[in-house]
């Protein structure tokens, strides 16, 4: 069956099965964007520790990655994680690095970066070339 | 801390800060919208929804023994019952408790509990420390004593549970929303392009807009469907459809053809694009003001103009000017707008009704913009100069504005006649009769209008400045007076047969430049010897120091926008 073409409704986020199949290590690039006070803090711990993170609406506990809660829940916060500088692609996976890998539509995107129209976003997200797993979800 | 004397939908904290819109709140609208099987408003579903939230709670309570509300910085044991409500009020039981592992929070524990109705256990925060949304709102209920009904609580909070609902419905397909209303895409009567173009004949031959009413008596209706389900479908079909052009809101919306709204309507003719227009703090004699008052030009109402409470004005008159003439438009100030039933969007359809002999004219009008169109064939008929007095006045229908001007004998009067000669305004007198009341000073023939339209200046264009087109234009009208004198409305009259101009700016420019000096009545006059003078301080405008005048008139200035007891010290 063909398939459908993305528009800036079709929501995407990042597709780990993609940094699998590529052999690179998601950690790695998420390292790159700790803020200071958690890289020294993650330093000490060995592997790949997880962490109990607590939902802000539910109270619910979810056990996750540490690298990946210390982006949520303080490195995202910080003014330099998201600024206007932030190339428009790399832009993209630290909003989903920041939200959870929550799906969301280019038009969302382009709320959120405030940057380029929504249409440019899209060709950008589907010229061919999957940059840091940003896919549409299936 | 027990349940049962706890109401959570009670609190502001609840509703404000708690408040989620969740699946389980969607499928019972969706099921309401089934049996209502007619539009809703976001109101009506908001307060559903609530009604909804407070009878679940309620309900838990009744039954009771389900066990504590859950918080999450209370203690709990293995084996003990609790409630939730941000699930629904599902109980669960504790299954186990641990150590929680995130230095970010400090110390805290890590319940499990099974949830009813679900077949593995979660995990939830327990003695814990800082801040968290739940800890909020169960703290001030035990000071709730009266049980607030869900529309008064929807009075209260219900923007932000209407805002939420909203941004939730729109995300969710099965839900369609048009004219402020929501409904069931799936419930939606197909509209099919059949009955489409049977509304676009029915506005083209009337060629008056319809509501979605009268249309559906033509287009015909399924009696299985309910009449507000059908219009309600016909207006949504009809604003996917670009043919179509929404003229209202409510149930009186009326639909015209895109292709029939007049070009005056559909775009800001350019001869009402304001070149120059009032901002207030421009320093004005008490007698300029006065003219402006008198003038009632829209492109002098600032901005920060209080609004004006509907049937507080019955009537507003103005002197028409050149391009309102020229285009069949009206000034739409503030006052002028309060006469009228205001509909939301950027124009709406009015009748004008002649006040003398009652015909009636299609109009529209463009709040923004400030003005209003649909006059071009009545000011003809009449044959209304530029100067001559209008009326708009309220009527009983508040989607009509009765128009009318003061008809007397008729009497002749010399004019001044404007006429291009190569690229330059010139002015010649010219006795005319007229039967309508007019200011003489604001009087003038335009004599062949597509000349005047070669020296048409739009904002932004090569004009030259307001000043040098005064000084230029001054010459042109003190020769037709005996003294060489120019009355300040004679001015903003012929200043926009080539511009777009409120008399304040014209005035002010008047009032600051030396070589312009008031001698009375209005008047002033040129000195070219002044020319690069310019007064500064009000007193400098007042006094006029660098006047060469015997005959110069001393007038305190105020500032335009000013509070109106300024003007009596």
């Amino acid at each position: 069956m063909k398939s459908l073409r993305p528009t800036t409704a079709t929501k995407f986020h990042i597709d780990f099965s993609w940094w699998e199949k590529q052999n690179k290590d998601i950690r790695v690039f998420m390292r790159d964007l700790l803020c200071a006070e958690c890289r020294e803090q993650l330093a000490s711990l060995p592997g790949a520790p997880t962490v109990d993170m607590i939902d802000p609406d539910t109270a619910e506990v979810t056990r996750v990655d540490a690298l990946w809660e210390a982006i949520q829940a303080c490195c995202s916060q910080n003014p330099s994680y998201l600024t206007p500088d932030t190339p428009i692609l790399d832009g993209i996976f630290r909003v989903f690095l920041a939200n959870g890998n929550k799906p969301l539509s280019v038009e969302q995107l382009h709320e959120r970066l405030d940057k380029r129209p929504a249409d440019v976003i899209l060709r950008m997200l589907t010229r061919g070339q999957v940059y840091l797993g940003i896919k549409p979800v299936d | 801390m027990s349940f049962q004397q706890k109401r959570r939908t009670q609190t502001a904290e609840y509703w404000l800060d708690e408040f989620a819109v969740h699946r389980e709140d969607t499928e019972r609208l969706y099921e309401w919208l089934v049996e209502e099987g007619e539009p809703r408003s976001l109101d009506d579903l908001a307060v559903r929804l609530m009604e909804r939230r407070i009878q679940r709670e309620e309900l838990a309570l009744a039954k009771g023994g389900k066990g504590a509300v859950y918080q999450p910085q209370e203690t709990f044991e293995v084996g003990q019952r609790l409630v939730f409500p941000v699930y629904d009020y599902t109980g669960g039981e504790v299954l186990s408790v641990r150590s929680g592992e995130n230095p970010r929070y400090g110390p805290f524990s890590v319940i499990q509990v099974q949830l009813e109705g679900e077949t593995s256990p979660r995990e939830f925060a327990a003695e814990l420390i800082p801040d968290h949304v739940l800890k909020r709102s169960v703290a001030q209920l035990e000071e709730i004593e009266g049980v607030l009904p869900a529309k008064q609580l929807y009075e209260l909070y219900g923007e932000g549970v209407g805002r939420r609902l909203r941004d939730t419905l729109q995300e969710t397909e099965d839900f369609i929303e048009f004219d402020d209303h929501w409904f069931l895409r799936g419930l939606l009567p197909e509209v099919t392009p059949f009955h489409l173009n049977l509304a676009e004949a029915l506005i083209d031959e009337r060629r008056t807009p319809l509501t979605v009413t009268q249309m559906l008596d033509e287009v015909g209706l399924t009696a299985s469907v309910k009449a507000p389900t059908w219009s309600y479908a016909m207006g949504y079909a009809m604003s996917q459809d670009p043919r179509f052009a929404k003229t209202g809101s409510g149930d009186e919306a009326t639909w015209y053809l895109t292709s029939l709204i007049p070009a005056g309507v559909r775009d800001t003719p350019r001869r009402l694009e304001v070149a120059h227009r009032a901002r207030g703090g421009e320093w004005l004699s008490r007698e300029l003001l006065d003219f402006v008052s008198e003038i009632g030009d829209q492109a002098d109402e600032l901005q920060t103009a209080a609004a004006v409470p509907p049937g507080a004005v019955t009537s507003v008159s103005f002197f028409l000017n050149y391009p309102h003439r020229r285009e069949g438009t009206v000034p739409m100030t503030v006052r002028a707008l309060s006469m009228i039933e205001r509909q939301p969007g950027e124009r709406f359809m009015i009748a004008f009704v002649d006040k003398r002999s009652g015909e009636r004219m299609p109009g529209w009008v463009m709040p923004a913009e400030g003005y209003a169109w649909g006059l071009a064939d009545w000011y003809k008929q009449h044959a209304l100069p530029i100067g001559s007095l209008i009326e708009l006045s309220r009527s009983e229908d508040p989607q009509v504005l009765q128009v009318g001007f003061d008809e007397g004998k008729r009497r002749s009067e010399w004019v001044r006649e404007a006429r291009v000669v190569g690229e330059r305004l010139t002015f010649s007198m010219q006795r005319k009769a007229y039967t309508c009341r007019y200011d003489k000073h604001q009087l003038l023939e335009e004599g062949a209008g597509e000349d005047l339209e070669r020296l048409w200046q739009n904002p932004g264009g090569t004009a030259s400045t307001l000043f040098d087109h005064l000084v230029g234009l001054f010459p042109e009208l003190a020769k037709l007076s005996g003294q060489g004198l120019v009355n300040a409305k004679t001015l903003y009259s012929a200043v926009n047969l080539t511009r777009r101009s409120g008399a304040v700016p014209i005035f002010a420019e008047l009032t600051r430049h030396a070589s312009f000096d008031p001698v009375g009545d209005g008047n002033w006059i040129y000195d070219e010897s002044l020319r690069k003078v310019v007064y500064s301080t009000p007193e400098e405008m007042s006094r006029r120091p660098s006047s060469h005048r015997q005959d110069l008139i001393v007038d305190r200035v105020f500032a335009y926008g000013a509070p109106a007891e300024d003007k009596n010290t």
